[in-house]
């Protein structure tokens, strides 16, 4: 548990100067689009985070992805650290940080007014699982194909990911259409699985990784 | 039953490591003991930093294994938290290096990584170095690089410490206050240490055993003092030379003119008298090693 | 001691006839205490082992004696045990040396002897 430990410091602590950029550029935006007729900073940091932190969350997320698995992680490796602890404390303080941006995103939507439907939460949800597995997946199409490949890879799914999530959100809003809840279960469950899946390609790389010079 | 892996043989059985078609490690077999300073003494490329890196299970060998006593080094903490190895840190960024890492964030990590570390000794030894704590890795020069390398290294008090080139970019004055340095850790504490290095020469008063790397192989491990002693740099006339060294170990010789002086590995039991005319002079560690790569 | 470490002989070798040399100077006098492993080590620069290796050719020779818990000392007619061996060492460091160089160079015996009674 030791060796897990120290990895849950170093990680913890690197992801979330990651995850506070993210924080950080939201407020830059909030600052340079100046604040609404209301004058309330806390509400247009809210209403800022909830549209564009959800955006920007899977496109750091890739990017810390790739600069996990080509330097974090040789780095814990040179420190002395197993594979195994490192790349554990790795995904726990993944998921656990991204549920707690989340949770902020949540919070700042309830705040700032948004709709707080089932829908809403379900984006949110999806929204974790599929940062993290982003991460995991770019870190893997690094090792896998090379930087170009999985930089273009994952801007790719980002953008689609986020035009597919506009067009839902749309189409639920104007109440075209809406999806039943075994469908929201149903594709939480997938992104899940999706999640597993690229830890377990992910694991593969992590095994045969080697630190160099 | 709890028992201390502190004085344990680090053993090394077999050891082949392959990139792609070349083979950089050949069937290496070491045993190393607590309580020396080691030096891994080879060429550039001859493998050095392989070893160093299979050895302390930062990287998998092809074939063979690692032990710490009973326990495997490989993905094995119980072992690892008593090994340390300090790699050279590269300005560039590279793989394995933080991305846009400060110094105080190397020895921030190192405080959480490395079990044993000395807080108060790394504190020390960085004002002494003269490292800026705030200043990005990117940004040091070779030399500080090789400090805070070695800072890490000391400071760690494992009990099996590994340094590579950990001279690299020091001017003399820098160098010579290393040795001591370590020395003096040494002295203190009893931990091993392998420093390797191709600086041979100034290093040999410290080293207390040699371990030389050509190619991938050990060619040999031995006590230092007992290799000087047994090496020998023999010259005179040609055939006075040659009848002298007939059937010993003679690693290399130079011919010019009528004169010829060659370089001899004496074996037990073995011995030269030197005379009128035949010059027996000793042979220092960078002349045994350049003479044993030629060979 | 102070003198500095050639390349010519075995480093703890040259630590016993450092220490020797010493003992002949009466920079180290019987019974007194001599520089411990560590000390020797930190002064020269050297591997403990080295320097250790070096002061146990001296205690083998019966020159220093160890005293538990406090360190190595200079034994009682240490000074004359070193004259005495090197007196019958002379002949093999030096004399043999002189010979060979006078016989290569063309020097004979006898004008070894006057230019050693000639000299002050």
């Amino acid at each position: 548990m030791d060796g897990i430990k120290r990895n849950l410091l170093y990680w913890g602590y690197t992801i979330g100067l990651t995850l506070s950029m993210i924080l950080a550029m939201v407020l830059g935006i909030c600052i340079v689009t100046g604040l609404d007729e209301s004058g309330n900073i806390l509400f247009a940091f809210c209403a800022t985070m909830d549209e564009y932190g959800g955006m920007y969350m899977p496109f750091f997320m890739g990017m810390l992805g790739m600069v996990t698995i080509n330097n974090y992680l040789p780095f814990t490796l040179s420190m002395g650290s197993t594979r195994r602890d490192s790349f554990i404390g790795m995904e726990i303080m993944l998921h656990l940080e991204g549920l707690l941006l989340i949770g902020i995103i949540i919070a700042a939507g309830i705040f700032s007014g948004r709709t707080a439907n089932g829908m809403f939460f379900f984006g949110r949800v999806l929204l974790l699982v599929v940062s993290a597995a982003l991460c995991n997946l770019s870190g893997w199409a690094y090792q896998q194909f090379g930087k170009a490949v999985s930089l273009i890879l994952f801007l790719v799914l980002t953008i689609m990911g986020g035009l597919g999530a506009s067009v839902f959100a749309a189409m639920h809003e104007a109440g075209k259409w809406s999806l039943p809840q075994w469908g929201q279960l149903a594709f939480v469950a997938a992104a899940v699985a999706a999640d597993c899946v690229v830890i377990y390609l992910y694991v593969g790389k992590v095994k045969k990784l080697e630190v160099r010079v | 039953m709890e028992h201390n892996m502190t004085d344990e043989k680090l053993v090394c059985s077999n050891i082949t490591k392959t990139y792609g078609k070349k083979e950089v490690l050949k069937n290496i077999n070491l045993e190393l003991e607590k309580g020396k300073i080691y030096g891994l003494i080879g060429r550039n490329g001859a493998g050095k930093t392989t070893l160093l890196s299979i050895l302390s299970a930062q990287n998998p060998a092809s074939s063979g294994t690692v032990m710490l006593g009973t326990e495997p080094v490989w993905e094995n903490r119980k072992a690892l938290d008593h090994i340390c190895f300090s790699r050279e840190i590269s300005a560039l960024g590279a793989n394995g290096q933080g991305n846009g890492y400060k110094v105080k964030d190397y020895l921030r990590a190192a405080a959480w990584y490395l079990p044993n570390w000395d807080k108060e000794m790394a504190d020390r030894l960085v004002k002494e170095f003269d490292l800026d704590v705030k200043k990005r890795v990117i940004k040091l020069s070779k030399g500080m690089l090789s400090m805070l390398t070695i800072v890490i290294a000391l400071a760690s008090k494992a009990d099996y410490t590994f340094l590579d080139e950990p001279v690299a970019g020091l001017d003399v004055v820098m160098r010579e206050y290393f040795y001591r340095t370590l020395l003096e850790e040494f002295t203190e504490s009893g931990r091993t240490f392998i420093v390797s290095t191709h600086i041979i020469e100034e290093a040999a008063d410290v080293l207390e055993e040699v371990i030389m790397l050509d190619k991938g192989q050990i060619i040999l491990k031995e006590d230092t003092q007992a290799l000087l002693e047994r090496a020998v740099h023999v010259s005179g006339k040609e055939d006075v030379v040659a009848a002298a060294t007939k059937g010993l170990h003679c690693l290399h010789e130079e011919k010019i003119g009528r004169s010829k002086g060659v370089t001899v590995l004496l074996h037990e039991g073995e011995h030269i008298q030197g005379n009128a005319e035949l010059s027996v002079q000793p042979v220092n560690l960078q002349q045994v090693f350049v003479a044993l790569c030629k060979e | 001691m102070n003198e500095i470490l050639t390349q010519e002989k075995s480093i703890y070798l040259q630590i016993s006839e450092m220490l020797e040399n010493d003992i002949l100077r009466d920079i180290l006098l019987e019974e007194e205490r001599v520089p411990s492993t560590n000390e020797l080590a930190k002064l020269y620069a050297i591997n403990p082992a080295t320097a250790a290796k070096g002061i146990n050719i001296l205690v083998e020779q019966e020159i220093l004696y160890k005293k538990r818990g406090i360190g190595m000392f200079v034994k009682a007619g240490a000074k004359t045990k070193i004259k005495k061996r090197r007196q019958s060492e002379f002949f093999d460091h030096y004399v043999k040396k002189l010979l060979e160089e006078a016989e290569s160079i063309g020097i004979t015996k006898e004008e070894l002897v006057v230019m050693i009674e000639e000299s002050k």
